[in-house]
């Protein structure tokens, strides 16, 4: 057998070494992942109300992120809304 | 610099969010030599183990994934304090971005010892004192989770979750000394013990690299969540509206 070969083989235990290991790095990547996915979520919300405001518009404390990062108060109303102030 | 100075300071949040940012790039690169080197030594370095053959090298994420499960608990349970006694929103941040990787340590914990316990023991699962209270671990870190977004007002599920999280320190003595106070089919300590540990240095010194690899993970997940996490608690801080504006 193969050094290779003899290294994948775990001795027999293959599957209970690999599988350990490949669903470790599955869990460890998947956060990685969602923790860099939520903090692009975060900056595209305030990129976007920065545009919003360098435009004029009031920009109200819309809920966070998890829920709706698109609320953005009706331009012009210049209404300020208080629904969901943390 | 008095330390109650230094304290505030930390706990400011545009101080912590900019020194934050500075360390990531160190962290995720220590985090990243240390996992390749700790997965050098322990799948190809460490000699087979006399009595387990090839199998016993899911110690190697086993063993640390068992510590960052107690280790991670305690350092939320310590934010849960300081956000009861003194409201501080750096810990509520650092106890919200704790939690899902608490757990997810916890679960791999759980599941690399479960597919060791098979071909070792003959069974994925055993009603054992050492895993069942890992598993009442899983459980107190997922009401924690449930608990920080169960209220409308995120301040309020902060206080909630640190309660839940406090109480449930108790468990971590008991997964501790489980494998001493009962007798359990999970093997006793072998590196933390008084006196020598019984394990040879070829396979404690990896062991301890994916430790700290770990450890480095758990440091660059919670420096990126709680950055991210404080922009957008402070979205209308002066601060991050400068944050913004330089970028």
């Amino acid at each position: 057998m193969s050094a290779l070969a003899e290294f994948l083989h775990m001795g027999g235990y293959a599957a209970f070494v690999w599988g350990s290991y490949g669903i470790c790095a599955a869990v460890l990547i998947a956060n990685l992942l969602a923790v860099r996915a939520r903090g692009r979520r975060v900056r595209a919300m305030l990129a976007r109300r920065a545009r919003f405001e360098a435009a004029g518009y009031a920009v109200g404390d819309e809920p966070a992120a998890g829920g709706g990062v698109d609320a953005v108060n009706h331009p012009g109303t210049g209404a300020v809304s208080e629904v969901g102030r943390r | 610099m008095t330390i109650a100075r230094l304290f505030h300071q930390f706990g400011s949040p545009p101080h912590f969010y900019r020194l934050a940012g500075r360390m990531l790039p160190w962290f995720a690169t220590a985090c990243v030599a240390c996992l390749a080197a700790g997965l050098y030594g322990g799948l190809v370095l460490a000699p087979p183990d006399y009595q387990q053959g090839e199998s016993y090298r899911i110690i190697f994420i086993h063993v640390p994934s068992a510590w960052m499960s107690l280790f991670v608990y305690m350092v939320m349970a310590a934010c849960g304090a300081i956000v009861l006694i003194w409201r501080m929103k750096l810990a509520e941040v650092v106890a919200q971005a704790s939690a899902p990787i608490g757990a997810s340590f916890t679960f791999m914990a759980l599941v690399t010892g479960s597919l060791w316990g098979k071909p070792m023991w003959g069974t994925y699962w055993v009603w054992d004192a050492r895993l069942t209270s890992e598993l009442i671990l899983l459980f107190l870190y997922l009401g924690v989770i449930g608990l920080q977004s169960a209220y409308e007002d995120r301040r309020t599920g902060a206080r909630a979750a640190a309660v839940l999280a406090l109480v449930g320190v108790v468990n971590i003595p008991i997964i501790h000394y489980s494998v001493e106070w009962w007798n359990t089919l999970h093997q006793g300590p072998t590196v933390t013990k008084l006196d020598k540990p019984s394990i040879h240095l070829s396979m404690l010194v990896p062991l301890l690299l994916m430790a700290v690899a770990f450890k480095l993970y758990y440091a660059t997940l919670l420096l990126m969540r709680a950055r991210s996490d404080l922009l957008e608690r402070e979205r209308n801080a002066a601060w991050v509206r400068d944050e913004v504006a330089a970028r």
